[in-house]
């Protein structure tokens, strides 16, 4: 009897000692500890003239009962200095017929006009729900992208603040849900080709169904999503939709997809987040096609939801780290979002959960950037699925159709009504500031400022006030989209850098790999085309210098493969460098 | 229940094949399929700890308090079914978990026999007090067909080698009727309503937990009663939107059917005169 005593009382230990170690949860709903930061944001969203407000989507009646999902995407926020006046200016999509995107024109004093333009009022046939600024024909001003549910649209931007519609011209026709756009120069002809991640199938029409069975068939391993589309530029202002013929039109239920030269060969690879199924990395073979690599340790092959895919070389080694938003809830599921970074064997390994970045709620775009100019790479993450009115959460539901078989999943008709039931949200979003070292990240998003709990999907990173100090805008679904400033107090110091490639690079210098060089680190940054769900960011290649006043060597390594260097470069500066066309290309 | 002649299997060696060996086997490929086919969340390194864990825990606690070495058997299969059942990256929450469902089936007992399962019993309070850090596993058995069909397949084998049909074939009758009255009545889907008994993770539950032997009544009708009693409690989670209802259901049932079931039991054999390991009753 004694023994059992002694049993309980271990037993009863152990239970305690785990419930007083619960102070938080995967949404971050509860305690947190406060940081000294030496930074915080302001809610500058009523003064900045940016009144945004993202409107869902209906489709057909015969899913109604799952309308709130369906409807759940199409917030996006693209930046460009459309005008090239110098400073960013913003795009935002909606997603309800009828409504209007937003194009915002920077007005240089941190605030906005919008701005009457035919890219706006498209929401017709089709709904917005992601856009991408590029410059497809290479002529110095941004073009625009216009992702939909239904038809896309291609836009050339005139020069002189107005748009065409060039979709038709350009061959950038096909239906399609897309979920994301990207700009990539996948085989390095100096022309910006163009991947687009579909979610649903084409072949069913969501405002007039024939079919129920629209859905995934799977929760884990389901692959009969919409195909990815990669439109190839021709160079001559059309474009060809080549995906099969290269091996990336993904079936996989894409969300987001991003582009970096992740083996260091040159060519762009693509990684695709992808909901419900296994991820897809695709390894470009030198411009010919791309390989889906996979590795033992799930890489590539991960049974998240993928939600968005950004990258950054944390740890200052040249290599980059994969982050991919999945979806996280106490006692659902708890899959955490990965963090995957390369070992010596050039095996990625995932750490997310060691660097503190795995628990963010609902994620969804995510995006790396030094927050405080302190050389380091923190990281942002939105969140929340859908916030609804009632007290009874939609997950019970979800959690018991994942328990029976794909063809019950996969037909609409089979789903509980979700009403206006609530599905992870209200969440608090996180700003996890990286202390460098490799230790742990830290969020600080209460104590940053940034305090709103609408249904976010997507971020931007852009110095609005060219003040060196990098800013946020969030695009939220159904929700205003909110617009944060930056005030940085401490005296570190900082670079932005604007790229302009020449011939055969792509003018956008999109792929360039930018290595900046300070006394006590190295940190490569490669300009991207558009990475991050729901956002897109501001171009400029933007890095703090902590206290070094100069940099020792600005390295960029060209698409080309010209290699241009700049030694001793004062900070605190906006500089323009433009490739060397006389150096030789290797 | 009358005192007859009738054979009740009341050990492990009563059988002519120990199931014990067939639930290992059968864990064991599942686990393979997790590790390799399904890409479970938990590694290989989180099975290890939770085998080693019950298996060590098994025998430090067989050597204290009953003076013996214990074959691990029966610990083995817990560990095996806690690896496949909790749903964590982490280490600490499958090692909590088999301390945990070893060190209550040493604990709680009632009247000589066990009352909790001892995977439900660690599955409930792990995914109860750390929702956080683990959770069970639905989703990671996929949607598809294959995966149900060797589950099901697997499953019949065992139940009917220790003489648990009943309990299976009870649960899934009454799911399908409860599910079909959670239609008519709550606004569910049929096919979501009734959907779980097709489902990987259901169907574990009904072979694999519910008709552990040493935890379920011995008699025909005590077996049905038994499932009843988890599937009407299971009915009434799911109506009242509770997670996990199954696993509670079967957590609720041992202390409302089990503890009764097993007084009842007792006094049975008191009255007729068994000590307690002479009787046919000795596992209830």
């Amino acid at each position: 009897m004694k023994n059992h005593k002694i049993l309980f009382l271990i037993v009863g230990l152990l239970i305690s000692v785990g419930c007083t170690a619960i102070n938080t949860d995967t949404a971050g709903q509860s305690k947190k500890q406060k940081h000294d930061i030496t930074f915080n944001y302001t809610d500058i969203t009523a003064e900045s003239n940016v009144d945004f407000n993202h409107l869902k989507p209906t489709f057909d009646p015969k899913v109604d009962n799952i309308m709130p999902w369906l409807a759940s995407t199409g917030a996006s926020v693209a930046v460009a200095d459309y005008d090239n006046d110098g400073y960013y200016d913003l795009y935002f999509t909606n997603s309800k017929k009828g409504s209007e995107n937003g194009l915002y024109r920077n007005k240089g004093d941190g605030t906005f006009e919008k701005v009457d333009s035919i890219t706006t009022d498209i929401n017709h046939d089709s709904v917005s729900t992601t856009a991408l600024f590029f410059d497809y024909n290479n002529d110095g001003y941004p073009d625009l992208f216009v992702g939909s549910w239904g038809y896309s649209k291609l836009f050339k931007n005139n020069g002189d603040g107005t748009f065409t519609d060039v979709t038709e011209e350009a061959n950038t026709t096909k239906f399609g849900y897309a979920a994301k756009a990207i700009a990539l120069d996948y085989n390095k002809d100096g022309h910006l080709d163009l991947y687009v991640a579909n979610y649903f199938r084409s072949e069913n029409n969501l405002w007039d169904l024939e079919t129920t069975k629209i859905m995934h068939d799977d929760f884990e391993t389901a692959v009969n999503g919409g195909k990815n589309y990669l439109y190839r530029n021709n160079g001559d202002g059309t474009f060809t939709e080549v995906a099969g013929d290269l091996g990336v039109d993904d079936t996989g239920w894409t969300l987001s997809t991003g582009s970096v030269d992740l083996n260091h060969d040159g060519y762009p690879d693509i990684y695709n987040a992808n909901d419900f199924g296994p991820d897809s990395l695709y390894i470009n073979q030198n411009g010919e096609g791309f390989k889906r690599v996979t590795q033992p340790n799930n890489f590539g092959n991960d049974t998240h939801k993928g939600m968005n895919v950004d990258f950054a070389d944390i740890f200052h080694k040249g290599e980059y780290g994969i982050y991919v938003s999945n979806v996280s809830k106490d006692s659902y599921i708890i899959e955490g979002n990965d963090f995957w970074y390369p070992n010596e064997n050039g095996e990625y390994e995932e750490i997310a959960d060691k660097l503190k970045i795995n628990y963010a709620g609902f994620s969804w775009g995510a995006k790396f950037f030094d927050v405080n100019n302190s050389g380091e790479f923190s990281l942002a993450v939105t969140n929340g699925f859908i916030t609804g009115e009632s007290d009874d959460d939609y997950w019970f539901d979800l959690g018991t159709l994942v328990t029976t078989p794909g063809n019950v999943v996969e037909d609409t008709k089979n789903w509980p009504t979700i009403g206006d039931k609530d599905l992870s949200g209200n969440e608090n979003k996180f700003l996890f500031l990286n202390p460098g070292n490799g230790k742990e990240f830290i969020d600080v998003a209460e104590e940053a400022g940034i305090n709103f709990t609408s249904d976010g999907r997507g971020i931007s990173v852009v110095d609005i006030d060219n003040s060196g100090e990098l800013d946020l805008v969030f695009a939220n679904q159904n929700a205003p989209a909110k617009v944060y400033k930056n005030n940085i107090s401490n005296d570190n110091n900082w670079i932005t850098i604007e790229l302009e490639g020449s011939p055969p690079s792509n003018r956008d210098a999109i792929g360039a790999k930018v290595t900046i060089i300070t006394e006590d680190k190295e940190t490569l940054i490669e300009r991207d085309g558009g990475n991050g769900f729901g956002g897109q960011s501001d171009p400029r290649i933007h890095f703090g210098t902590d206290s070094n006043e100069v940099i020792k060597e600005i390295k960029i390594v060209w698409p080309s493969g010209r290699v241009q260097s700049l030694e001793n470069v004062e900070t605190n500066q906006f500089l323009s460098i433009k490739e060397d066309a006389s150096i030789p290309m290797k | 229940m009358s005192k007859s002649n009738k054979s009740y299997i009341t050990s492990w060696s009563d059988y002519k094949l120990d199931p014990r060996f067939l639930i290992i086997l059968f864990l064991g490929l599942f686990i393979i399929s997790g590790q390799t086919y399904l890409n479970f969340e938990q590694g290989l390194e989180n099975v290890i700890v939770a085998i080693a864990t019950t298996v060590i825990t098994e025998m430090i606690l067989g050597r204290i308090i009953l003076k013996k070495w214990v074959k691990p058997i029966s610990a083995l299969i817990t560990g095996m079914g806690l690896s496949l059942l909790i749903s964590s990256t982490l280490l600490w929450p499958y090692f909590l978990a088999g301390f945990l469902s070893i060190g209550m089936k040493y604990t709680f007992k009632y009247k000589g026999g066990h009352i909790f399962n001892p995977n439900n019993l660690a599955v409930v309070l792990i995914i109860t007090f750390f929702p956080l850090f683990a959770t069970i596993t639905p989703k990671q058995w996929s949607n598809g067909y294959i995966m149900m069909s060797i589950i099901i397949a697997l499953g019949l084998i065992v139940v009917v080698f220790a003489k648990r049909a009943e309990v299976a074939i009870t649960f899934i009758l009454f799911f399908l009727i409860i599910g079909y009255f959670r239609h008519l009545f709550f606004d569910i889907p049929l096919l979501a309503a009734i959907g779980p008994i097709m489902g990987a993770s259901t169907q574990l539950f009904i072979f694999f937990m519910i008709t552990d032997p040493k935890t379920t009544p011995v008699t025909r009708t005590g077996k049905i009663l038994f499932a009843l009693t988890i599937t009407i409690i299971d009915g009434i989670l799911r109506v009242n939107r509770i997670p996990h209802a199954p696993f509670y259901a079967l957590f609720l049932t041992s202390i409302i059917f089990m503890i009764p079931y097993r007084y009842f039991v007792s006094k049975l054999n008191q009255k007729e005169g068994e000590n307690y390991e002479g009787s046919k009753y000795k596992w209830i």
